[in-house]
């Protein structure tokens, strides 16, 4: 077997193996632990297409979250649209509101985009709550929940939703595109130098990381069947998303998988055991990985990759 | 007919009158060296030109057509002038390879991957970085930094180069090499501005200078001229 087909055979295995899960596995609590992980690894890849890819680090992603699971909430409530349909819908909404803050935001560099960005997420989160008569306030929407109702579709659902975006954003880092995006995140004024038109890239790659996130919202409304302004656009999320990133690695392709394999596992596991002290080990993790790898676990996992291949040069030889 | 004509400009920084009144014109193909003492505006005048800076008053127009003075960077670069930088700005982050595709990619409109390879390639192996190209921007030194540089300004295909001081910090060995770059760029038919503090290179590769004090050209001509202008030896040596 060739070098190159070794590692494609894997990613294969691990999609079939999560395909096939449902049928095997009937718990539905793993089942929900599942489609939370795929949840999360969708938004945190949205969030490092703008944060990771461009270096433009947002505090406000959860208004997007928001904006998509209000879209869902209200078209299904007040429209009776099917919910699957406002997926699509949540997620161009959020990507317009995306540009709608994004083209004053952008021209703002470095921390100055990062504390604007906070305003932006706590701005919505006040707006939606007061805007009763559009959102119910911060009493939130309630959606019909159905008298039986498996979680397996909604699996299925989130996980094809994941790997698509997951594609996406592997497509992204190798096309023209994304070579822009790293050009802008490591210098801004050589990239506009050698033609990149700076202010248009990063506006798309807002959009697009809203567009994301927005339809990550969209699917947590329709399978949660409620939402509120607190929780939807809380700055936890949006803080949440940059810890993911950082965990797993900050503008790499797996950061967003492995950080939020990570932080689920401490969240259910540890939250279970020790109530808290998630938060100690999640900050302790933190402040390792920013002082030992900058690259998260994917630096790590690449380093110990090397390790391993040096050994087996040396080995053989 | 002028290739780029600079006609009165003026950048004023808050009172501070960085380029005062200039006005000169560049020729196709040739190679012009702006000289000058330190905060003479010379990078100032690449700024504006490169669109980096827009010019307080005055008109900049290149090709008789193109209004740079009130053109965004992007489209200047896409126009066919191309800059580097005096303190280099790599990709630090990217292989040396990725640094110049940026520069293939984006420096004219409508490069797709299969042309941006190429270009990446040839100006590579034309700088003689193609050995290299894996290696991490970050990980280079001063003169493969100046190399790479001009490497990617070069990528961007354009007809009208500007460099800032490229020779700086590089030794004698590595300065001549750098030359004769400068020589062949020109010789492919690219019209080169250069500002360049290092005599030998100005004297040695210079078509004609011109010479900015305190944001005014004080004297203009061949490399002979403007040596033996007393105006320049005052500006330089002091009276």
């Amino acid at each position: 077997m060739g070098r190159a087909t070794k590692p494609r055979m894997f990613y294969i295995g691990v999609v079939i193996f999560l395909f096939l899960l449902p049928i095997f596995i009937h718990n539905q609590y793993v089942i929900h632990l599942g489609i939370m992980t795929f949840l999360f690894i969708t938004i945190a890849i949205g969030w490092n297409i703008l944060g990771g890819y461009t270096g433009q680090i947002s505090f406000g992603h959860a208004s997007f979250f928001g904006v998509g699971a209000y879209t869902t909430a209200i078209l299904w409530l007040r429209l009776g649209m099917h919910p699957l349909l406002t997926i699509p819908l949540g997620g161009l909404l959020a990507a317009a509101f995306g540009v709608l803050w994004g083209y004053p935001l952008l021209r703002l560099r470095g921390y100055f985009f990062a504390i604007a960005t906070i305003g932006v997420g706590e701005a919505t989160r006040v707006l939606a709550s007061f805007w009763e008569s559009l959102t119910g306030g911060s009493s939130g929407l309630t959606m019909p929940v159905p008298k039986v109702f498996s979680k397996v579709p909604f699996y299925y659902e989130m996980l094809i939703i994941a790997f698509l975006v997951f594609a996406l954003s592997v497509w992204v880092y190798h096309s023209k595109f994304g070579l822009g995006l790293f050009a802008i995140k490591d210098d801004i004024d050589a990239s506009e130098t050698l033609g990149v038109n700076t202010p248009l890239y990063k506006i798309l790659a807002l959009a697009l990381s809203g567009f994301i996130v927005g339809i990550g919202g969209s699917f947590y409304a329709q399978y949660i069947f409620y939402v509120e302004p607190g929780d939807v656009f809380s700055f936890e999320k949006s803080v949440n998303l940059i810890l993911i990133n950082i965990v797993g690695g900050v503008g790499t392709i797996f950061g967003p998988i492995f950080g939020s394999l990570i932080f689920l596992v401490l969240q259910e596991f540890v939250l279970v055991l020790f109530p808290n002290l998630h938060l100690l080990v999640y900050g302790l993790l933190l402040v390792l990985i920013i002082i030992y790898q900058p690259n998260g676990l994917s630096g790590v996992i690449a380093y110990l990759k090397r390790k391993v291949t040096r050994k087996k040069r040396i080995g053989g030889s | 007919m002028a290739f780029l004509e600079v006609t009165n400009c003026t950048k004023n920084f808050g009172g501070l009158l960085a380029v005062n009144n200039v006005t000169f014109s560049v020729r196709k193909g040739e190679l012009l060296c702006l000289i000058g003492p330190n905060g003479a505006g010379k990078t100032t005048m690449f700024n504006m030109v490169s669109g980096v800076y827009k010019p307080t008053s005055g008109q900049i127009v290149y090709r008789e057509r193109y209004p740079v003075h009130a053109m965004n960077t992007h489209r200047i670069c896409h126009m066919g002038i191309a800059r580097t930088y005096q303190v280099v700005k790599p990709f630090l982050n990217m292989s040396i390879l990725k640094n110049v595709l940026v520069g293939a990619y984006f420096g004219k409109q409508g490069v797709m991957k299969r042309e941006a390879t190429k270009i990446a390639q040839e100006t590579l192996e034309f700088i003689g970085l193609w050995g290299r190209r894996n290696e991490i921007a970050g990980n280079l030194n001063v003169a493969s930094r100046k190399h790479l540089e001009i490497a990617r300004a070069l990528a961007t295909q354009p007809d009208l180069l500007l460099l800032d001081e490229v020779m700086a910090g590089l030794n004698p060995v590595e300065t001549e090499r750098t030359m004769d770059l400068v020589r062949e760029i020109q010789n492919r038919g690219v019209t080169v501005i250069m500002i360049e503090h290092v005599m030998q290179v100005v004297m040695g590769l210079s078509e004609r200078i011109i010479v900015l004090n305190y944001g005014e050209i004080i004297a203009e001509g061949t490399p002979e001229e403007v040596a033996n202008n007393p105006e320049v030896i005052k500006a330089y040596l002091g009276e």
